[in-house]
């Protein structure tokens, strides 16, 4: 475990070095900070587009830098034929394996965690500083009546800077559980969206033991692809049935079809599962659910997404295991 | 300690089998639910509706998708009312929207603003309404916009009154909601719904000492039971014509048909003498004397108050109005037979000019006293300012209507008299009411 660690810690260390990963977090800053302008041009529901936009770039975000950074990870130690040196100490490959997985997930999830904080600053901020608030401060209501302050201008500007730093604090510590009505449960949308990374970055692990990066690039891709359209394989599946009229009824290369299409989505991994972002947004169907915006997290998902990533890294250990470094 | 290599690949071997399968076991159990709830409209298709592509294109990313397309389909309406107006590919853009964003209220209630009010195809606008209302379980605005459609657009009462129902029902719905839909229960015939509605709304107001709410849920109720009686006099007026072969020419001549022998109608006093007594059992003060505007309504006689005592217990299990609805309710219909009375103390009448007029609202046909006499007051108005426009234009007093309104005019007088109209000094009077 120690050994794992020591090479997870490296091979952090060796990936914040990477440029790449700075290019592609201060893009995802931008888009978030950004997204409280898009938001203004929309004439209703603001702030779902700032949640939107700041979610998916979190997810999106952490996608590429799984990939982009994932892919040369054991790709560059052979290449540069520093595995050798790791290999004849007692360090077992699958230990190799498995550090530079974990590594490269510590180094997507502090992104993930940078990415946040600034879109909660960016939320908690907006929620602070909006029209109404605005206007009490500057313009407060006295005996039903609004009669503006003295010092309008300098309270107008003090207040926001006051908020910005708030703010700022208070995105710091929704990380660690607090919440208010516009942060509410998303941080399980993010904790989903970090299990459905683990998976794409164990798979871009498994890609890396085999090929070269740019295959492996496209490889990992395709999953993320495939993944996210498993359920629609599953309606794939089903239509072929139907228009033939029953499973029975299926001939020719359709049975293929149907077969193929059927093991495909009971192996590639279905991503949709750790895709919570329309819950945090909107009223849960559940009518027992307690409270509006509700995400609820299926223990079964979680296992899912575990075991799935316990597999894939198998797979690549095995892989790795077999490789000749000669 | 250390494992022996083959033992180790056999063990990563067993540990790969293990979780393949597990992760496949869920898997597959997972699917099954998914299975077990169809989407709304098939995803899976490469041809046809652009939505069901793009949702599988986006990869997950459909919210964000679906907003970029919210702000396209702003711009495009814009830009579409700056030019041709023309608003079919914005609703093709909305469809798309609220496929990839099913629970995008704004999309639904702002597409059905551009497709029904800008665009005038109030269907198409319903039918998105309707694909929101149906994702939309909980949410009573969108129920709520599909009445305003169906009601002050498309001006099918019925249809509003089954949007209005389900948004009067949904978890979200404010208090007001069913006092809407209570209009529309009058409005569309549905009297023994809508009259309960606005009782209940009087007891509440009552019950809160809400003077507000109390003043127009009584004006409702008397509206409601306005309504009543002119439909069930109506009734008798198609059947009268239909026996006949003529209209009536009074409203008397109505009592005697079918329509009008013991039926059952809402009384505007019982229900008020119910009430009285009953504030009285609570111990409230009288509503007959400390109400202001029960002025404008007929008040019930000692003698309906006297057998609304008799029909009350002494004692009462509750301490407020709104337990009693039902009570009250039930004792305020009434069988009766012959012309209703008009429940803020006019008389109905049947007004001659809509008699016979192929576009005349059915509501116009049968109205009060002071609302024939108003609609005289009207018609002489608009004649008077007609004649003096083109007596302006002439230099001189018009001969006749012919030279004002280029034809003959056949307006008939609402009281059925005949219009006058005096060359000499221009003044056009009725020959029912000269003294207007």
């Amino acid at each position: 475990m120690g050994k794992v660690l020591a090479i997870a810690l490296n091979t952090f260390k060796e990936a914040v070095r990477n440029k790449v990963l700075y290019f592609l977090l201060i893009f995802a800053l931008l888009i978030m900070g950004f997204s409280t302008f898009i938001s203004d041009l929309s004439i209703a529901a603001p702030e779902k587009l700032i949640k939107d936009l700041g979610l998916a770039s979190i997810d999106f975000f952490g996608f590429l830098i799984a990939v982009f950074v994932g892919i040369y990870l054991i790709y560059n130690e052979i290449e540069r034929k520093t595995i050798y040196t790791i290999v004849s100490k007692p360090i077992d490959r699958h230990q190799f394996v498995l550090g530079k997985y974990f590594g490269l997930l510590i180094t997507i999830y502090v992104n993930m965690a940078i990415m946040s904080v600034f879109f909660f600053a960016v939320l908690y901020f907006r929620d602070a500083t909006s029209q109404d608030k605005i206007m009490d401060l500057i313009n407060p209501e006295v005996n039903g009546v609004r009669q503006p302050v003295e010092n309008a201008e300098s309270l107008y500007y003090w207040y926001h800077f006051k908020m910005f730093f708030i703010a700022c604090g208070k995105a710091v510590v929704t990380l660690f559980g607090y919440s208010e009505p516009i942060t509410f449960h998303l941080m399980r949308v993010i904790g989903m969206s970090a299990l459905g990374l683990a998976i794409i970055t164990a798979f871009a692990i498994l890609y890396s033991t085999f090929s070269t990066p740019t295959l492996s690039a496209v490889f990992t891709f395709l999953t993320f692809v495939v993944g996210n359209l498993c359920e629609d394989l599953l309606r794939y599946a089903e239509r072929l049935a139907r228009n033939a009229g029953g499973l029975q009824n299926l001939s020719g290369p359709d049975v293929l079809k149907y077969w193929f299409v059927t093991i495909a989505m009971h192996i590639t991994p279905n991503l949709a599962l750790f895709n919570k972002r329309s819950e945090a947004i909107y009223d849960k169907w559940d009518v027992m659910a307690q409270t509006e915006r509700f995400v609820a997290i299926d223990p079964v998902q979680v296992a899912y997404g575990l075991v799935y990533v316990g597999g894939v890294l198998c797979l690549s250990c095995l892989i790795f295991n077999r490789r000749n470094f000669k | 300690m250390t494992m022996p290599g083959r033992l180790k690949t056999l063990f990563v071997f067993v540990l790969l089998v293990a979780c393949v399968a597990v992760a496949t076991t869920i898997q597959h159990r997972q699917l099954k639910k998914v299975a077990l709830s169809p989407p709304f409209h098939d995803t899976w298709s490469l041809s046809g509706r652009s939505a069901a592509v793009i949702d599988a294109l986006a990869l997950g990313y459909d919210l964000v998708v679906a907003d970029f397309l919210w702000l396209r389909a702003i711009q495009s309406f814009g830009g579409r009312g700056m030019t041709n107006r023309d608003w079919r590919p914005v609703y093709d853009q909305f469809d798309t929207i609220t496929e990839l964003d099913p629970y995008f209220e704004s999309a639904y209630t702002f597409g059905n603003l551009v497709i029904g009010d800008e665009g005038g195809r109030q269907r198409e606008g319903l039918r998105l309404l309707d694909k929101g209302m149906n994702k939309m379980i909980y949410g009573y605005r969108i129920p709520f916009e599909a009445m305003y459609v169906a009601h002050w657009q498309m001006g099918d009462t019925r249809l509003a009154r089954w949007y209005g129902r389900i948004a009067s029902k949904r978890r979200n719905a404010p208090d007001w909601v069913p006092r809407i839909v209570a209009y529309l229960d009058v409005q569309s015939g549905q009297f023994y719904i809508g009259f309960d509605r606005f009782t209940g709304n009087l007891l509440e107001g009552l019950d809160a000492d809400d003077a507000v709410l109390r003043r127009v849920a009584l004006r409702k109720v008397a509206e409601a039971v306005d309504k009543w009686s002119k439909d069930q006099i109506l009734r008798a007026y198609d059947e009268y014509t239909s026996a006949t072969g003529q209209p009536p020419v009074t409203v008397e001549q109505l009592a005697g048909q079918p329509a009008l022998q013991n039926y059952e109608i809402a009384s505007m006093t019982r229900l008020l003498a119910k009430i009285e007594v009953l504030q009285r059992r609570l111990g409230r003060p009288s509503l007959l004397e400390t109400v202001p505007e029960i002025g404008t309504i007929v008040l019930p006689t000692p003698q309906e108050l006297a057998e609304a005592e008799a029909a009350t217990s002494q004692t009462l299990a509750v301490k407020d109005l709104r337990s009693l609805q039902n009570e009250v309710f039930r004792y305020a219909l009434t069988r009766r037979s012959g012309i209703p009375p008009e429940p803020f103390g006019d008389r109905y009448v049947i007004n001659q000019t809509m008699v016979g007029y192929p576009h005349a609202d059915r509501e116009n046909l049968v109205v009060t006293e002071t609302e024939r006499r108003d609609f005289l007051k009207q018609i002489l108005g608009a004649l008077r300012a007609i004649t003096a426009e083109r007596r302006d234009e002439l230099g001189r007093n018009p001969q006749s209507w012919r030279e004002v309104f280029f034809t003959d005019f056949n307006t008939t007088e609402p009281y059925g008299g005949k219009w006058e109209y005096d060359p000499a000094t221009a003044v056009i009077r009725s020959t029912s009411h000269p003294d207007l």
